[in-house]
């Protein structure tokens, strides 16, 4: 039983198999909440949720400066790109974030540089995007919420196509015709994507807990 | 003026706990440690955390770092991050008010520990092992055979996932015999560094001497999933965050 438990504390304190999105998932979703008036003042307890709301929102974020995500996803911030670029530029729809503290940061009990260091791509220095209104960004927004509603539209009418096809209800000549439509929208939005430098999974919405759009 | 607060970490039953630099407040054999903090440097802290991963993950990390050795000295209650107490009367009576629910926690979670597992699938090679009965679409006009090609990748989308979904509940099956307690949890991570999808998060509360049985359990099944491109990840000891409530 005692050798169990030594093993057990090495899995976690020197193998370092913890990942930044697994710590995130315990300390700031889960434990003991207390309530009520011995949390501080109620002006404070605003600023420190509403901090802990941000750093669990920005989960997002750590993903893609952490490069996590390839194959299909695009999620990598390895892969550069116009896009990827964006998404650190100041500016982005969509994040929103606080003012940087005018002084260095330091943690209560000094914190082990190398093990932090060692955890982050090398070539993540810096992913602190402030909002500002930028009339480019403003437009490339405006474009990736069209289209997404667009492609929404598409993939919608084109699974309606699918089940009359299944159906029955339309003749071999009435099916050929729709799925020339069809293809022709899809190759249309093809270019549309290339033209905006969108891909697939940037035409999407994020709902919270409702999961994502498509 | 410098406003004070406690930071706090867990509540333990162990009164003659020995640890330094830390703040402790008592009620009956219960005892709740934390730290004092200034509350505009925690607000930049966490302003800090915020602006870059690195300080995330230094500042979540020390706070995991401080439980992991205290979890090794006696059995804990962990708050959520960034609980901090207004006084210490507040945290006196907190602990009074909540002595039963406190007690019960720590009985539940005495010589027991948290771990948790993902399954994360490489879905290139999982969706190479189902077998999708694709029919030809060769003598088909253009338009027919899109849709036909459409409705199929819809076919296997659906087959996909339930096959996931089968797969995950098999190995839930085998690994919460071995446990006390479970929980079928989410997570804000999508996708593994590798790009592979996480597919389920579990978590699970189990005695310390049946954990070596249980990650040999956790190999057993990586091990049989393995050609379908599913990986499965450990990591533990943890406080019993996910058994809290």
């Amino acid at each position: 039983m005692k050798k169990a438990k030594v093993v057990s504390h090495k899995l976690l304190v020197n193998q370092q198999r913890v990942t930044l999105l697994e710590l995130l998932d315990r300390l700031l979703d889960k434990g003991v909440v207390a309530k009520g008036e011995i949390i501080l003042s109620v002006a404070d307890i605003d600023l420190v949720y509403l901090n802990l709301g941000l750093l669990l929102s920005s989960v997002k974020t750590v993903e893609k400066a952490r490069g996590i995500g390839g194959g299909n996803s695009g999620f990598s911030a390895r892969e550069g790109g116009e896009n990827d670029g964006d998404f650190f530029k100041e500016g982005n729809p969509n994040i929103k974030w606080v003012e940087p503290p005018a002084t260095d940061i330091k943690t209560p009990r000094g914190w082990q540089a190398e093990r932090s260091e060692a955890m982050t791509p090398p070539m993540v220095k810096e992913v602190m995007p402030r909002t500002n209104i930028d009339p480019n960004n403003v437009e490339k927004g405006l474009t990736k919420l069209v289209l997404t509603l667009i492609e929404l539209l598409r993939k919608l009418m084109e699974k309606q196509a699918i089940r009359r096809m299944e159906a029955g209800f339309l003749t071999t000549a009435e099916v050929e015709r729709m799925g020339i439509a069809f293809q022709r929208l899809e190759e249309r939005m093809g270019d549309l994507k290339q033209s905006f430098h969108l891909k697939d999974e940037d035409l999407n919405l994020d709902l919270g807990p409702l999961g994502e759009l498509m | 003026m410098e406003k004070q607060g406690i930071y706090t970490y867990a509540v333990v039953d162990d009164r003659q706990l020995k640890t330094d630099n830390i703040f402790l407040v008592t009620y009956k054999d219960l005892t709740l440690i934390g730290k004092m903090v200034d509350i505009s440097d925690f607000q930049k802290e966490l302003q800090g955390a915020l602006k870059n991963p690195k300080t995330m993950e230094a500042v979540l990390t020390e706070h995991q770092d401080f439980l992991d050795r205290l979890m090794r000295k006696t059995t804990v209650v962990p708050f959520q991050f960034g609980t901090i107490l207004k006084d210490k009367k507040g945290a006196a009576d907190y602990l009074k008010s909540s002595y039963a629910k406190y007690k019960e926690l720590l009985k539940k979670f005495k010589d027991r520990q948290e771990w948790g597992i993902r399954v994360f699938a490489d879905l290139k090679i999982f969706k190479a092992s189902i077998d999708f009965n694709v029919k030809s679409r060769e003598k088909l006009g253009t338009g027919t055979a899109y849709l036909l090609k459409k409705k199929q990748e819809e076919e296997a989308e659906k087959a996909t996932n339930e096959k996931l979904t089968s797969f995950s509940e098999e190995i839930l099956t085998g690994l919460k015999e071995l446990a006390f307690e479970y929980k079928v949890t989410k997570s804000a991570q999508r996708f593994s560094e590798k790009g592979e999808v996480l597919i389920s998060v579990f978590a699970f509360l189990i005695l310390k001497s049946k954990i070596r049985k249980f990650n040999q359990k956790v190999a057993k099944l990586g091990k049989k999933y393995q050609e379908f491109g599913l990986r499965l990840t450990s990591s533990g000891p943890w406080p019993a965050y996910n058994f809290v409530s």
